[in-house]
Order: structure tokens, then C-alpha cells, then sequence
């Protein structure tokens, strides 16, 4: 299993990261090494089986609804970094 | 000992020696020393009266800080506590500070955290083991009576047979995540590291059961885990469990079956073919999971606060590659890889296929016998440095750890003898849900 340096720009596009050129360098050998050695997953036989996440005896259960005092306001005030005459500062989004 | 003794003895420690050692991100002595003299003037009390710990930081704790050991979170001061620590302080805990873990519990010998290096104990040349790296050692150290270590891969067992300490990695859904910094859902669990198997137990029947705010837990309210005995059960020894075994640390762990077989446990031979997939199946799957939960640091909603670039994917892109470190940005490419819709078949798919399949190796094994026992860690501590440049390497130190992990079943870590001075574990792992009966066999084997 190979993956290029462009590869890798792509995925990190995707993944919303940044890679400087040494970065990429040591990304694309140990990526390289390490999908080769993953890879081995394929010899397993039998392996068309159910996918299986974690308990299959697992069942959802749902809290009943509650009402509580969200009267915090001020509380909610002191998370943001910077607030003049009432209003709050948050970093630009668009 | 007066609960307030007890805390200073234990602060006089971190105060002379956590300089070299390097286990506590932040302390809080003056709350807990509130707390002990509270407790010493009869006020609370409970079955952690005075008991003195330390918690991995990427477990909240309201008003502290909670920073997962990474420069993402080196500013973020959690706003609500885990279910785990309420459950804690409510039994008279005391919390004495937050200890280091690898960068986002990503790493197996604690060398991945942004912000200190922690150090063995036992040999400061050494690494800790990861990720609860700080946990293991704070216990070690004599800086804490317990401490809490989470456990995905193999992070809570790692370190504390590295440091000579008991660690407990409880079944899936025994111990609520609430509370806690997600690596990968579907695997982590929180659990005890102690001086020994009887605290371990102590603290895992505090923490364990039922938690409305994680639906993967159930109750288990009734199991006494702090009555535990030694239990005459029959193990099973996989013989691939010491393939590639340092041959030291295979005599000291065959050594204490020997042990335990005069003692009265039945010993078999059982073979799991399968286990020696347990790295590939493990990590595809962690990669995953990984890069799904790290999607909400983008330093606007969560994380380091990004510098505002002309578009909203520039700042994100920027606030995460300045703020996460080299592992971290390993993992999150793979599981980005591997989850794409072009290669998810290939991976993601058949790799969860494989889980299914491994899963039913371990089961057949447990048709032979009540526990499987083999070593922690296959081969001894290493010196600081020494697999820094080589992720593969160190991913294949978690074969005999990852197992239960990707099984969902109890397994736990006790010191079993040492080699130069250097702490061998041995693990004991067991049936989804006989949590009681594995700590049963460690206390056995920790005679």
C-alpha cells in the first residue's frame, strides 16, 4: 500500500490540516509502513462476518425529559474572552 | 493516620520528588486539604473516606483544567465534573491534582504530551509507559493513594506494569464515560491504577454502574468488587501471548503460573490464532473512531481560538495544525483514509468484519477455561527516546493489550516480579462481565 505526498495533501484537506513540506516527508514513510502492516487484516479468514462495534446486547435508552433552572446567564458571560458594554466577543465565522 | 496527615505525607512527596518524575499537570492541595480536615472532623465520610488521587487530565473535573496533555486544550477549564470523579468525591475521596497522559491518550509510553514529559519511577532513564503515563507513576510514587487512568488500547495496563502497580481495564459499559475526552468510543473504559488488587477493587465498585449520561453502561450496583477473593480458577495460557516475548519477562510471568497451579488453579494450554491480528484490527478501527471524535477541535466551537483567515476552512485548518501534535495528526490522516467512501471497504468495513471474528477467537478460548493470563507488556520498559521515530514500532507493543479492548472484556495488569530492577505485570483478562472473577485471579497472582 503505497500513498503519495499528493495523496496525502488531499486527505489532509479533508481532514482540515496543514502539512509543511518535512511533515509530509515523515507522513508518507511511516503512513507507508503502517497501511502495509494493516493491510494484514485481509488474510483474515472467515472475515465475512457481521461488522461488529461493541455490545450487540446494547440498548438505547432514552432519558425522560426534565425540566431545569437555566436562569445562568451571567455564568454563560464569563466563558467568552472579551465583553464591552453587554456584549459578547467570539471569533469571526464567515 | 488522620485524613489530613495522610494528604501531607503525600504532598511532601510530590513537592520533593514530582520535579524529576513529571506525573502532575495541575494540583489542587488547598481544596484537598479542606476536604481532609473536613473529614477529620466527622463531616462526610464514605468508602473512600481520606483516600488520596489523582486523575488523568483528559477526565473533567468542574473548575479545572482539562487539557488532555495537548496544546488544543492547554486553556480550558472543564465545566461540569465526570460521572466517575462525582462518584469519587461523594464516597470522601480527596483529589489531589491532574496527572499527564500521551497527547489525546495517543501513545503507549507518555512521551506524546505537548506539555511535560513524565518520567518511570522506578528508572528515570525509562519511559512511564502510556497512555495513563502520569496515573501509574503518581501511584508509584507514593504521590497518591489511587488514581484513575483511561483505557483504549491498553493505557491503563501499559503503565502500570511498567511502574510496578495494579491497573484495571473494567468490561465495556461497566464504568460510565461521562465526563470523559473520547480517543474511541467503541473501546475506551475508565479504570483504577493502585498499589494493589484489594484499592483496585475498592475504587472500581465506587465508579462501576449505571450512568443515565452513557447509555453503553449497566447496572451493577449490587456486585461487591471490594469483597473479592482469591479465586482457584482455570487458566488458559495462549502460547501466542509470548511470541515475540522478551524471554526475561516470559520466565517471570510462566514463572507465577507455576505459582499458581501449586496453589490449586487448574493451568491448560489454549491457542488463539487469531490475536496475532489484534495490532492491524485495533488500529484501522482506533484511526477511525479517532478522527471522527477530533472533528469538533476547530478552534471555534471547541479548542484553541483560531486566528481568523480570509475563509472559515482556512482558520480551522490553521488553528488545528498549529495546535496538534505529530501522532495526533498521524492518527486523524489514517482514520481519514480509511473511513473515505473510496476506501472504506477496503479498511473500515473489513476491519470491523475482522473484530467480529476476533471477538469469537477470545470466546473460544473461554469455553476452556475461566481466564486467560499472560504478560502486560511483551517486552520491558524503554529508554526515553528510543521508539520516538518509529510509530509502527511502538503501535506493536499494545498486541497483548489491545485484545481486550477489541473484545469489551475485563483485564487487568498486577506486578508479577522485576528484571534489573524494571517491573514485569501480568495480565489477566476474562469473560465480558466477570470483572469480579478477574480481579479474583490477579488477587492470586499478586501474592
Amino acid at each position: 500500500m503505497t500513498l503519495s505526498k499528493q495523496d496525502l495533501i488531499k486527505i489532509a484537506e479533508i481532514a482540515r490540516l496543514r502539512l509543511d513540506q518535512g511533515e509530509l516527508e515523515k507522513l508518507e514513510k511511516d503512513a507507508c509502513e503502517i497501511l502495509e502492516y494493516c493491510a494484514k487484516i485481509s488474510e483474515i479468514e472467515g472475515g465475512g462476518n457481521e461488522a461488529y462495534f461493541a455490545r450487540k446486547s446494547l440498548k438505547a435508552k432514552l432519558r425522560k425529559d426534565k425540566t431545569k433552572d437555566c436562569d445562568n446567564a451571567d455564568e454563560i458571560k464569563t466563558e467568552f474572552c472579551k465583553s464591552q458594554g453587554g456584549f459578547m466577543a467570539s471569533p469571526k465565522s464567515l | 493516620m488522620s485524613h489530613f496527615k495522610n494528604l501531607e505525607k503525600k504532598i511532601g512527596e510530590i513537592e520533593k520528588h514530582d520535579d524529576k518524575i513529571g506525573s502532575f499537570l495541575e494540583t489542587c492541595f488547598e481544596d484537598a486539604r479542606k476536604k481532609a480536615k473536613k473529614l477529620d472532623a466527622g463531616g462526610g465520610g464514605g468508602k473512600l473516606a481520606g483516600k488520596v488521587f489523582s486523575l488523568k487530565n483528559n477526565i473533567a473535573v468542574k473548575g479545572m483544567k482539562m487539557t488532555c496533555a495537548s496544546k488544543m486544550l492547554e486553556n480550558y477549564t472543564a465545566s461540569y465534573s465526570a460521572t466517575v470523579v462525582e462518584r469519587l468525591l461523594k464516597e470522601g475521596a480527596v483529589l489531589v491534582g491532574s496527572v499527564n497522559l500521551d497527547e489525546f491518550a495517543c501513545g503507549s509510553d507518555c512521551t506524546k504530551s505537548a506539555l511535560t514529559q513524565t518520567r518511570n519511577p522506578n528508572d528515570l532513564e525509562r519511559v512511564v509507559g502510556g497512555s495513563s503515563g502520569g496515573s501509574a507513576a503518581s501511584v508509584s510514587a507514593n504521590f497518591c493513594d489511587f488514581s484513575l487512568g483511561s483505557d483504549t488500547g491498553g493505557s491503563i495496563r501499559c503503565p502500570s506494569s511498567f511502574c510496578g502497580v495494579v491497573g484495571f481495564k473494567p468490561s465495556y459499559g461497566l464504568v460510565s464515560r461521562f465526563g470523559l475526552a473520547d480517543l474511541a468510543m467503541s473501546f475506551d473504559q475508565i479504570g483504577p491504577i493502585a498499589k494493589s488488587v484489594d484499592d483496585a477493587a475498592k475504587v472500581l465498585e465506587v465508579i462501576a454502574g449505571e450512568d443515565e449520561k452513557d447509555q453503553t453502561t449497566f447496572g451493577t450496583k449490587t456486585e461487591k468488587f471490594s469483597q473479592v477473593t482469591e479465586e482457584k480458577v482455570k487458566i488458559g495460557v495462549p502460547k501466542e501471548f509470548f511470541d515475540g516475548c522478551d524471554e526475561q519477562v516470559e520466565k517471570i510471568v510462566r514463572d507465577k503460573v507455576s505459582v499458581l497451579e501449586k496453589q490449586g488453579c487448574q493451568v491448560v494450554d489454549v491457542s488463539i490464532p487469531i490475536s496475532k491480528y489484534a495490532v492491524p484490527i485495533y488500529y484501522v478501527l482506533v484511526y477511525s473512531e479517532f478522527a471522527s471524535a477530533m472533528q469538533k477541535y476547530d478552534g471555534l466551537k471547541y479548542g484553541a481560538c483560531a486566528d481568523l483567515q480570509a475563509d472559515l476552512t482556512s482558520s480551522v485548518s490553521k488553528a488545528r495544525s498549529e495546535s496538534l501534535g505529530d501522532e495526533v495528526k498521524r492518527r486523524i490522516l489514517l482514520g481519514t483514509f480509511v473511513s473515505m467512501k473510496e476506501h472504506k471497504n477496503a479498511w473500515l468495513t473489513k476491519a470491523l468484519k475482522a473484530r467480529d471474528f476476533f471477538k469469537r477467537g477470545f470466546d473460544k478460548a473461554f469455553e476452556q477455561c475461566d481466564v486467560l493470563i499472560g504478560p502486560t507488556m511483551p517486552i520491558l520498559p524503554w529508554k526515553v527516546g528510543e521508539k520516538s521515530d518509529n510509530p509502527l514500532e511502538m503501535y506493536l507493543t499494545d498486541v497483548l493489550t489491545a485484545p481486550a479492548n477489541i473484545c469489551g472484556i475485563p483485564a487487568g495488569s498486577v506486578p508479577a516480579g522485576k528484571v534489573s530492577g524494571l517491573p514485569v505485570g501480568l495480565q489477566v483478562m476474562g469473560r465480558w462481565g466477570d470483572d469480579a472473577k478477574v480481579l479474583g485471579a490477579m488477587k492470586s497472582a499478586e501474592k
